[in-house]
């Protein structure tokens, strides 16, 4: 398949490898470019290492094979900061993980003050001014315990935006919320593709991964076998591979044989 | 005689009697459970972290004072600890290291559960926003173990209160033996005493106990799950 290769590239995946400690692939040889300000949707089946890649750009995984550049540089050699590196890749992952010992505002400093050392009367105006754009404006002072699922994360979001990442990193962030959730934090993430955020976003929504990705990567058993653009994956989605995950989100009248998508 | 049971309380210094034998039970708790402090925390953390020696061991010692009765561990503190070891030890020493071998055991376990109940995704949340292995553990693990904790450990001072209420067998003059003297004392004067002595023990135990439960209730409510 040929790769798509950008100008600009912020993030750039070459020959990527990955296995767990128990023998199992991970990633099985993944190669793409991310440019600046471009919004790549991930989808595949569960289990076929969406969450990995995403856990190898910020170091959460090690990477047995292969390089991931930032900027150009090598962040996967030996003796690489990834705290360093984490404070430019910024992720958000499928459970309500804020702190729950710190409220909202609480939350939304521990980076800016603990990590980046920025002024608290600057970062709180800054968490102030993320909270007002997502809708939580008077939400500054609960508890996490006190917000809905949604709530807590468009916090994570801002959290993330809290270190101004030069990339965003989403996992299945709306996966474990409840439908009538699901809008509110997606909405979030399209101010933030049409602001320029650059974005690698794992999504089971396929109708938001239209909407908002330039580009679709589709990933089976550890490799991405399709790269097309929104348009065209959801289609004429050239792998029949493809084709199948995708009837899986149809319903078409009466029960076939076949599932819902996990 | 009416309340002749209630002015055997009254009589000479027998209250304070009974409040000097209830201060000798709560030093011993509380002594006990300072050390345990020292000894615990360590321990737990040990035991919650990768070394896989020393957890080994520290399980073994856990288990070990889980099967045995802790009347029996006074008793080999202070008997044989005496004529085998040739230490004399007094029986609030042998109470003190036995509640202590106790309270440690106890408390590290409180504290490797508090630890080890942090979810994973609350490290790689931390971890995500760039801070230092060191900076999660010290901003985000450890007040959220605390949190757990405390509610906990501070049960774990009222058990050791109540516990205390052994070392009578072991010839600590505590509260318990107290009112056992001043019950004997006035067996064919009063020998209505034991219920109004023994009450007063009741509500002395209360009085000290209650207060510290409602902290661990109250610490619980302030910081759920
Ligand atoms: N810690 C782990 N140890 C072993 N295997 C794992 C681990 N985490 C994930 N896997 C396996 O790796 C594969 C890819 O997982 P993942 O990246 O989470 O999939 P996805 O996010 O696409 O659903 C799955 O088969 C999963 O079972
Ligand atoms: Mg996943």
């Amino acid at each position: 398949m040929a790769q798509l290769t950008s100008d600009n590239p912020i993030l750039q995946l070459e020959d990527v490898r990955q296995r767990y400690p128990n023998g199992h692939v991970g990633l099985d040889g993944v190669s793409f470019d991310v440019a600046t300000s471009e919004v790549v949707a991930i989808v595949g089946p569960s289990g076929c290492g969406k969450s990995t890649l995403l856990r190898c750009v910020n170091g959460l995984e090690t990477i047995a094979g292969g390089s991931i550049r930032l900027d150009g540089q090598v962040i996967t050699g030996p003796g690489v900061r990834w705290e360093l590196i984490r404070q430019r890749v910024g992720m958000v992952f499928q459970e309500y993980e804020l702190f729950p010992h710190l409220d909202v505002l609480g939350n939304l400093l521990l980076g800016p003050l603990k990590v980046a050392k920025e002024e608290r009367t600057e970062a709180t105006a800054r968490a102030l001014g993320l909270l007002e754009r997502v809708g939580l404006a008077d939400r500054a002072d609960a508890w996490p315990r006190q917000l809905s699922g949604g709530q807590k994360q468009r916090v994570a979001i801002i959290r993330c935006l809290m270190m101004r990442p030069e990339l965003l990193l989403l996992d299945e962030i709306t996966a474990s919320l409840d439908p009538e959730m699901v809008r509110e934090v997606l909405d979030v993430v399209a101010g933030l593709a049409a602001d320029g955020m650059t974005m690698l976003i794992v999504t089971h929504e396929m109708s938001f991964a239209r909407a908002v990705a330039d580009r679709v990567l589709f990933m089976d058993a550890g490799r991405v076998i399709e790269t097309a653009s929104p348009e065209r994956f959801f289609n004429q989605p050239a792998t029949d591979r493809a084709r199948q995950f995708l009837a899986m989100f149809r319903f078409d009248g009466p029960p076939q044989r076949g599932g819902a998508p996990s | 005689m009416v309340n002749s049971g209630l002015e055997v309380l009254f009589e000479g210094r027998n209250f304070i009697r009974l409040l000097a034998g209830l201060w000798t039970s709560l030093r011993i708790a509380l002594a006990a459970f300072g050390l345990s402090a020292v000894f615990g925390l360590p321990f737990g953390l040990l035991l919650a972290s990768k070394h896989r020696v020393v957890k080994f061991i520290l399980r073994a010692y856990l288990r070990f004072i889980w099967i045995m009765p802790q009347l029996v561990l006074l008793f080999v503190a202070y008997f044989y600890a005496s004529s085998a070891l040739g230490l004399n030890l007094s029986g609030q020493a042998a109470a003190v290291i036995v509640f202590t071998a106790w309270g440690a055991a106890e408390l590290s376990d409180l504290v490797r559960g508090a630890v080890t109940s942090v979810p994973r995704h609350q490290y790689e949340s931390a971890q995500a926003l760039g801070l230092t292995a060191n900076q999660v553990q010290r901003l985000v693990v450890l007040p959220q173990s605390a949190r757990r904790l405390l509610p906990q450990a501070v049960n774990l001072v009222t058990r050791m209160i109540k516990t205390t209420s052994l070392i009578v067998l072991i010839g600590v003059v505590e509260v318990l033996k107290v009112a056992q003297q001043i019950i004997d004392a006035n067996r064919f004067s009063h020998p209505d005493a034991a219920l109004w002595v023994y009450g007063t023990v009741f509500v002395l135990y209360f009085a000290a106990c209650y207060p510290i439960s409602r902290l661990a209730k109250h610490l619980e409510k302030k910081w759920p799950n």
